[in-house]
């Protein structure tokens, strides 16, 4: 576990230690080298979002077709890489992984949305789609490269797809940590109402 | 030494004028609730480390990385269509880094011409 290399952290045991399921060396494998994976695609994919966009703005169109198609196979890659991450079973979530990413191993609102190469590629990708339906709608794309496009936004949809179904695999009612943590923040939040006037010498962390 | 420099003591210190400031180390403001989780979390817990861009790290972390996925690949539930998937990203990967080498390579023979 990282939690006990953070300074000021206490070195605990394993999450869930005592009751580990069968197979948890094999779910931690699966969920954090699929993870190292996941993230080598998405540096690849951010090196040819850039690509693509040179491309698309100086018509190169047989480089942007390439870009695409092997943009469009990276997604799917991402998506499958997801299944492979998350091939465990729920009970092993539930004990072993989930406790891992919350406190006091991690702080609080730890999830997905602190993946910096996946937030920069959905930037990249927002910026190439906006230009690319640009210049479809002007006429000025040629048929195979709308193709193209159109293969690698079906990708995304896949993907799109994929990852409700691995929430809902290991977190029927959506309780991500993330919503979690804002609903406890927006609970003290209210229950401090009341005393309007903060003390500095309280909460000092 | 010159008796007249200044001592890396009382440079070290500013002469006591300045005082150390803290910057996240992500480079960003920190996140409204005090003590959430930042992107440096995030990586230490996945073990990403961020450094300057090397090929040669690159390299090496795409093969550790595609090692392990493929030893256990087979013992997994994945359909055979996910598993082909993995394969075409990793080649893909894999190719894209081949050219750059290839490229580095081709810039190393000009020069030693």
């Amino acid at each position: 576990m990282s939690g006990g290399q953070l300074s000021g952290r206490p070195r605990l045991g394993r999450p869930g230690a005592g009751r580990v399921p069968a197979g948890a060396g094999q779910a931690v494998l699966r969920w954090k080298v699929g993870h190292q994976l996941f993230h080598l695609h998405l540096a690849a994919m951010n090196t040819l979002l850039v690509d693509a966009r040179r491309a698309l703005e100086s018509r190169r169109w047989r480089e942007l077709t390439e870009s695409l198609d092997q943009l469009r196979v990276l997604y799917d890659a991402a998506t499958a890489t997801m299944r492979y991450a998350s091939d465990f079973s729920p009970a092993t979530y539930e004990t072993l992984i989930r406790p891992s990413m919350a406190p006091p191993y991690l702080s609080p609102g730890f999830s997905g949305v602190l993946n910096l190469e996946h937030e920069q590629m959905l930037d990249r990708f927002r910026g190439l789609r906006r230009q690319f339906k640009q210049l479809q709608r002007a006429g000025e794309l040629p048929a195979a490269v709308g193709e193209a496009g159109a293969r690698l936004w079906s990708a995304q949809s896949r993907n799109r797809k994929n990852h409700v179904l691995v929430c809902e695999k290991f977190v029927p009612e959506g309780r991500s940590l993330l919503k979690e943590h804002f609903r406890a923040q927006e609970e003290t939040a209210d229950s401090a109402q009341p005393a309007a006037r903060h003390d500095p010498r309280e909460g000092e962390q | 030494m010159s008796a007249d420099r200044p001592t890396a003591e009382a440079q070290l210190s500013d002469y006591g004028l300045i005082t150390p400031i803290a910057l996240p180390i992500d480079g960003r403001m920190p996140d409204a609730a005090t003590g959430a989780a930042g992107k440096a979390e995030y990586d230490d817990y996945f073990r990403l480390i961020r450094e300057r861009p090397d090929l040669t790290a690159w390299s090496q972390s795409c093969l550790d990385v595609q090692r392990q996925i493929l030893a256990d690949l087979d013992l997994t539930e994945l359909s055979a269509e996910d598993r082909c998937d993995i394969l075409a990203g990793c080649l893909v990967v894999l190719h894209a880094t081949l050219e750059r080498w290839v490229t580095t390579g081709g810039h190393r023979r000009r020069e030693v011409a």
